[in-house]
């Protein structure tokens, strides 16, 4: 399956520095997304829910980067801006295009973000709800090559029917509709409607999340299939930190719309440099009944993203907290080469890894 | 944590089917365990295998479309000297007994706070009707053991949250509400039907942390239906395994993760992606997905899935819940004498 990609229109392609061919896939820069809170008759704007607050992260070709962090931590909006689902209120969204060129998805006009959609797919978490009821695998499979004029009549059915194959599915079952098949089996035909068009990079948003613990280990192998024989690169989102070690090269820590932690996956679990990275490690349930059951629990709640606490955004909770953590907001930086974490500690503080 | 093993809740043979207009789904067909008081039992299994319908069983809350067809469960409800065994699937749902024990001597606290508290009544309202229902109790009465029991479970400013509305609390916080009403008349029985799955990570932590803590003190014993086997592993005693409405094994904590018999419980330990892996190691994964209620596999119901099928026997004959050991109960041929049989 060979498409050629349309380059997008000049106009919406900016000037960003050509790295030497290993430039990476995506980079995000300074991301934010704001979601206005109207109140009363007029609906006049009282304030902002800062969703994401300036993210930067890049995603290298190949690799699986992991976005992990509780709900309303901003990694599913982060997800969705990165494919122009939500327009960002402000940052960059460079996307390197198999010519080396780079390409703002910010800035995109509607034309190119159609073209551009060709080389960016997303996976949603909930394969009941992104599946079309009324439409036929085939159908829904199909659906991306027939808009882009791809393909058509009998070229049509053997793509499908090679995408379903690829995925794990009869190409019998091509007539069927989405309500004869079993929530991992639903996630397959999201992964082969997401390949349709032959993508290079795909966001993965809480892809196993809904699924049986059996179906979510076939799933997570056959993402990790599809990279190898496809050469993909995806932005996987997850809560599972079990899962996020399991498939992610490398990973960012998210809370309340930013970033307090960023290295490799490897590094993450062994030497954690953010007391929340520590805690969310610690909170992980072990199959392990010989386990000592008795630890450290975090206190507290995820505070409000509209109204988030002063300072370090996680010192009402932190058992390392000092008065400088109450009124300074911490950068995020580099503490270690490739290691970067929002926490004015983080060179001192001796936290709690894994032995792995 | 039991003075002695002593039983308090039987559950044998249970069969419960549900009559819908596209015929008869057949939710249980054959659950058996046994609990000892001051024990946490795990009750184990991928959605669909009846984990939910067997909580509703025991509490004798069927959903009206279900019938209990076959089986029984027994509570031993103590009294003075000794204990009284009480056949809870013969009592009318309805029966004063019934509802005396539902509340003073079982209570359930469900997988959605969300949806299981009244968004119209104050927290408080919701505490003092549990309380009203089943205790004498005068009305300051009734409010400070509504307050104390927002402080057992670590709420803070236990007389703010009384006041408030659900919807003024964060997940957590309801959860620690719905424990907190489950509580509020001192259960001996509680089962807690997925408490945790609609949490965050370290919410879950603070919710099994508090179980375990309301455990040590209290000596209640727990039936926690869940799907995540690292909850269990922190949680249970004793744990069964459910497969498509029934119990495959049941057997200790230490067993069943580190000498499981049965198939599916071996190949269920086995795709859970584990922190100590190896990033390289493939997942092992049991072929196929659960079948449709509707659509039960012939002889034992894993066969079409199983790793160590053998042919002429699985498909064909169902197996019992065999005895391997003092506390371990499988239902596999591997184990019977249909397994030596063959050549």
């Amino acid at each position: 399956m060979t498409t050629t990609p349309t380059s997008p229109s000049d106009t919406a392609v900016a000037s960003v520095e050509s790295g030497s061919g290993q430039s990476p896939l995506l980079e995000v820069r300074n991301l934010k997304m704001h979601f206005p809170i109207r109140k009363g008759f007029l609906k006049r704007v009282v304030g902002h829910v800062k969703a994401v607050d300036d993210v930067t992260f890049s995603v290298e070709r190949g690799t699986v980067f992991g976005l992990v962090g509780e709900s309303g931590c901003g990694k599913s909006t982060t997800g969705r801006c990165v494919i122009r689902l939500l327009k960002a209120t402000a940052g960059e969204i460079v996307y390197t295009m198999p010519d080396d060129e780079p390409v703002h998805i910010e800035a995109l006009d509607p034309e190119s973000l159609r073209i551009m959609r060709r080389h960016i797919q997303i996976v949603f978490q909930d394969p009941y709800a992104s599946l079309n009821p009324r439409l036929t695998l085939k159908q829904i499979v199909g659906e991306p090559l027939v808009i882009n004029n791809v393909s058509q009549g009998q070229d049509l059915q053997d793509r499908v029917a090679e995408l379903l194959r690829r995925v794990g599915l009869s190409p019998e079952h091509m007539n069927r509709y989405p309500h004869a098949f079993s929530g991992g089996q639903r996630q397959r035909i999201s992964l082969a409607r997401a390949l349709a068009l032959n993508p290079r990079f795909i966001v993965a948003d809480e892809p196993v999340s809904a699924l049986d613990v059996s179906v979510q280990a076939q799933i997570l192998n056959l993402i990790k299939d599809l990279r190898e024989e496809f050469g993909l690169t995806y932005l996987f989102i997850a809560h599972n930190m079990s899962v996020i070690k399991h498939i992610c090269d490398s990973v960012a820590v998210m809370y309340v719309g930013q970033i307090v932690e960023m290295t490799t996956t490897r590094q993450l679990f062994r030497k954690p440099l953010h007391p929340y990275t520590e805690a969310l490690l610690e909170a992980i349930p072990v199959p392990d009944p010989r386990r000592d059951r008795h630890r450290i629990v975090l206190e507290g709640d995820v505070p409000n993203p509209a109204d988030p606490p002063s300072g370090c955004y996680f010192h009402p909770r932190c058992a390392y907290a000092q008065d400088v953590c109450r009124t300074e907001t911490p950068p995020l930086a580099e503490h270690t080469p490739g290691h970067l974490a929002r926490c004015h500690f983080a060179a001192e503080l001796e936290l709690k890894g894994m032995t792995i | 944590m039991a003075d002695r093993a002593e039983t308090i809740l039987e559950v044998r043979n249970l069969h419960t089917h549900f009559h819908t207009e596209s015929g008869v789904v057949r939710a249980l067909e054959g659950v058996d365990f046994t609990l000892n008081r001051g024990q946490v039992l795990g009750v184990v299994g991928e959605s669909g295998c009846g984990k939910s319908v067997t909580a509703q069983c025991i509490m004798n809350m069927v959903p009206s479309r279900g019938r209990i067809v076959d089986g029984s469960v027994i509570y031993h409800q103590r009294n003075g000297q000794g204990t009284d065994a009480v056949e809870i699937t013969a009592l009318p749902p309805k029966s004063r007994e019934m509802r005396r024990i539902r509340g003073n001597e079982i209570a359930m606290i469900f997988q959605e706070p969300m949806t299981s508290l009244d968004p119209l009544y104050t927290v408080g309202n919701q505490l003092l009707e549990a309380i009203n229902l089943h205790q004498d109790v005068d009305r300051t009465e009734a409010r400070a053991l509504a307050v104390h029991s927002l402080d057992r479970v670590q709420l803070p400013e236990p007389e703010r949250v009384f006041a408030s509305y659900p919807h003024q609390l964060s997940g957590g916080q309801r959860q620690r509400v719905m424990i907190a009403i489950a509580l509020s008349c001192n259960p001996t029985l509680l089962i807690a039907d997925e408490p945790t799955t609609a949490l965050d990570v370290t919410t879950q932590a603070q919710i099994l942390s508090l179980m375990r803590d309301l455990q040590d003190e209290t000596h209640m014993s727990i039936i926690f239906i869940t799907h995540d086997l690292g909850v269990v592993a922190e949680m249970c005693d004793e744990v069964a395994v459910m497969y498509l409405g029934k119990v495959v094994e049941q057997t200790d904590i230490d067993t069943t993760f580190y000498s499981p018999r049965h198939p599916y419980t071996q190949a269920l330990l086995r795709s859970i992606p584990r922190l100590d892996d190896d990033q390289d190691r493939r997942l092992e994964v049991i072929a196929g997905s659960v079948p449709d209620p509707s659509s039960i596999p012939s002889g034992c119901r894993f066969h079409p899935r199983c790793p160590d099928f053998m042919t002429g026997v699985c498909e064909h004959r169902e197996p019992t819940l065999i005895q391997i050991d003092e506390d371990h109960q499988v239902r596999c041929h591997l184990y019977g004498e249909t397994a030596s049989s063959q050549p």
